[in-house]
């Protein structure tokens, strides 16, 4: 089942999809605020990640996914089929360019779980198109990107989630606002763990066919080109520095999100970064196999993330205070002394953002208008933590970075890493 | 992977690029490789790329003092007739750290090269260049390129003006 831009455009028409799908009246036509009204969803990426975006999707009354968009046929006819099969009417239109979504009439909302280097130019797409997005983690490949798509994002009014979904946990929320009233006293220090990264896969690889079905050339989008190797690709991809960050921004995104919550830095961020991972030398992966990185904020308060050695496949962190110590995981929340978890927040203390449901948090908010809870300018201050990690282990020095301004201090070849040219026809134009 | 990974201390600094090389480690490849460079310019995609590596440690670790002999170094592979594809690639991502307008000059002819991983290939080291030389560079050959090659040059020519706003 494979479709053809103008067979995608004709379809797109809200008489011509009507044949076999429902009508869906987007609610762009009707009002986004208004409350009976059903938001019409296209699903940027539909391998693993995006199939974790449907299946958080189809379950709701209030959405309804009419299209998605995947360079890789195979990904698209299966999330197809499962919307088919969910909705019990075939229809759903399929793309190999997003750009058929995120301009087409009839959607209203985007959300992307592409591989790290597109997150940013489909996003930017679609905001600029009057759509509003949930945009996966890590939100950006460079600190560039982030600001481009923050400020198009509030020049047109739109709404937009960071999948940083641990902010809709209640124990990082517990945990976040227990600190944030001072329930451990001062922070003096935070241990972030994140899974191992890359296993290393050999010095060299072979140049491979690109298998049928999938738009190869479109893939590698921005990034320069390669040759296709099956490592390269699906899931692999974020061992690769030119389309993701390594576990650096795929773990550090979830966990340093919730050490910057807890600070009360979403605004802001570290003042200084320093780097000691380790990278492989040679091979396909060019991401960190040893992350090791410490952050000083301005108020004194130390992070260090380091490789988790345990193997296990999660994230852990440990806030240290002045009258104890904190540990949260996706798994567990530890207090020492245990009595700090047993605190009320009381009336007049600080109540941080409360949401259960991140992407109910999100269509709740495209209807409201209001900030999600991990609105992407938080994201985009996350993410930027993520990424001058990345830069400050490839250079093993000391930086002085300034979280406003969001560049380095006195180190050019730094500042030239917050940022990457993009293979034509892309571009943050 | 004992023996794949390139670390440092960050404190290497001296006006030769090549100083205290010999008494370091870190580079012992670098070192037993009769010519190292002309290996990076003869790499082919997929092969083993340490001493390409070893190179970008030794500019990463450099003083700035350092830059200009890593450029001329880098420049000369590039520019070599022999330099393949794949250690063009990986020239132009060290240089792309250091490049100054003298690379420019250098490369600016190849922005609208006819092989389009090369157009772009050099752009990654011109569009990181600070200045009027980089920004005339890229606005001549976006003139002069076809199809995406035109685009991409067209794009990174409003970006920059958009951020030197």
């Amino acid at each position: 089942m494979s479709m053809t831009r103008r067979g995608f455009a004709k379809a797109a028409g809200l008489a011509a999809g009507a044949a076999a799908f429902p009508t869906i009246i987007p609610a762009k036509v009707l009002g986004q605020q208004a409350p009976s009204k059903v938001l019409t969803v296209a699903c940027v990426g539909v391998g693993g990640m995006g199939l974790s975006h449907l299946s958080q999707l189809l379950g709701r009354d209030t959405v309804r996914v009419i299209a998605v968009a995947d360079v890789d046929a195979h990904h698209q006819k299966r999330a197809a089929g499962i919307i088919d099969e969910k909705y019990g009417a075939k229809g759903c239109r399929m793309t190999g360019d997003f750009r058929e979504v995120t301009r087409a009439k009839d959607v209203d909302l985007i959300t992307v779980a592409t591989p790290d280097n597109w997150h940013a130019l489909t996003a930017l797409d679609a905001i600029r198109n009057g759509k509003d997005v949930f945009v996966e983690k890590p939100l950006t490949l460079t600190v560039r990107e982030g600001q481009v798509l923050v400020a198009e994002l509030r020049k047109h009014g739109r709404i937009g989630q960071t999948g940083t979904m641990q902010r809709s946990s209640e124990g990082f929320h517990r945990a976040a606002e227990l600190i944030r009233n001072g329930r451990l006293g001062a922070v003096r220090h935070i241990d972030v763990l994140i899974p191992a990264n890359n296993m290393y896969v050999g010095a060299t690889w072979k140049p491979e066919p690109v298998p049928e079905g999938l738009d190869y050339d479109f893939w590698l989008g921005p990034a320069p080109w390669a040759p296709y190797t099956a490592q390269r690709t699906h899931y692999q991809f974020r061992y690769i520095l030119d389309y993701a960050g390594g576990q650096t921004t795929n773990w550090g995104a979830h966990y340093l999100d919730i050490a910057q919550w807890a600070l009360g830095m979403d605004e802001s961020g570290p003042v200084e970064v320093e780097g000691h991972g380790v990278f492989p030398s040679s091979g396909l992966f060019t991401a960190p196999t040893r992350v090791d990185v410490r952050y000083t904020y301005a108020n004194g308060v130390t992070m260090r993330m380091r490789t988790r050695t345990d193997g296990v496949y999660d994230g852990n962190i440990i806030f240290r205070g002045e009258k104890g110590t904190l540990d949260v995981s996706r798994s567990k929340l530890r207090s020492v002394p245990e009595s700090i978890l047993k605190e009320e927040i009381g009336p007049g203390e600080t109540r941080l953002y409360k949401s259960r449901d991140h992407f109910g948090n999100w269509i709740e908010c495209v209807k409201t208008r209001q900030a999600p809870v991990s609105d992407l300018a938080i994201g985009h201050k996350t993410t930027n933590l993520c990424n001058i990690g990345n830069i400050a282990m490839l250079l093993q020095r000391r930086l002085a970075w300034d979280p406003v301004r969001e560049c380095f201090a006195g180190d050019a070849m730094a500042n030239r890493m917050l940022s990457r040219p993009m293979r034509g026809p892309w571009s943050l134009a | 992977m004992a023996g794949k990974t390139s670390e440092s201390d960050g404190r290497r600094a001296a006006s030769d690029p090549l100083a205290g090389l010999k008494e370091d480690p870190r580079y012992k490849a670098f070192k037993e490789t009769a010519d190292p460079w002309k290996v990076i310019g003869a790499l082919e995609y997929g092969e083993d790329r340490t001493m390409a590596s070893t190179v970008e440690r030794l500019v990463l670790d450099a003083d700035p003092s350092q830059y200009p002999g890593f450029e001329e170094k880098l420049l000369k592979i590039a520019t070599d007739p022999g330099c393949t594809e794949a250690g063009y690639g990986f020239v132009c991502r060290i240089l792309s750290l250091i490049a100054s307008p003298k690379s420019v000059a250098a490369l600016k002819g190849r922005l609208a090269d006819e092989n389009e991983q090369i157009a772009f290939l050099t752009r990654l080291v011109v569009e990181q260049v600070p200045g009027p030389e980089a920004d005339a560079a890229l606005s001549a050959a976006a003139g002069a390129a076809k199809g995406r090659v035109a685009e991409g040059l067209a794009g990174a020519v409003k970006v920059r003006a958009r951020d030197a706003k």
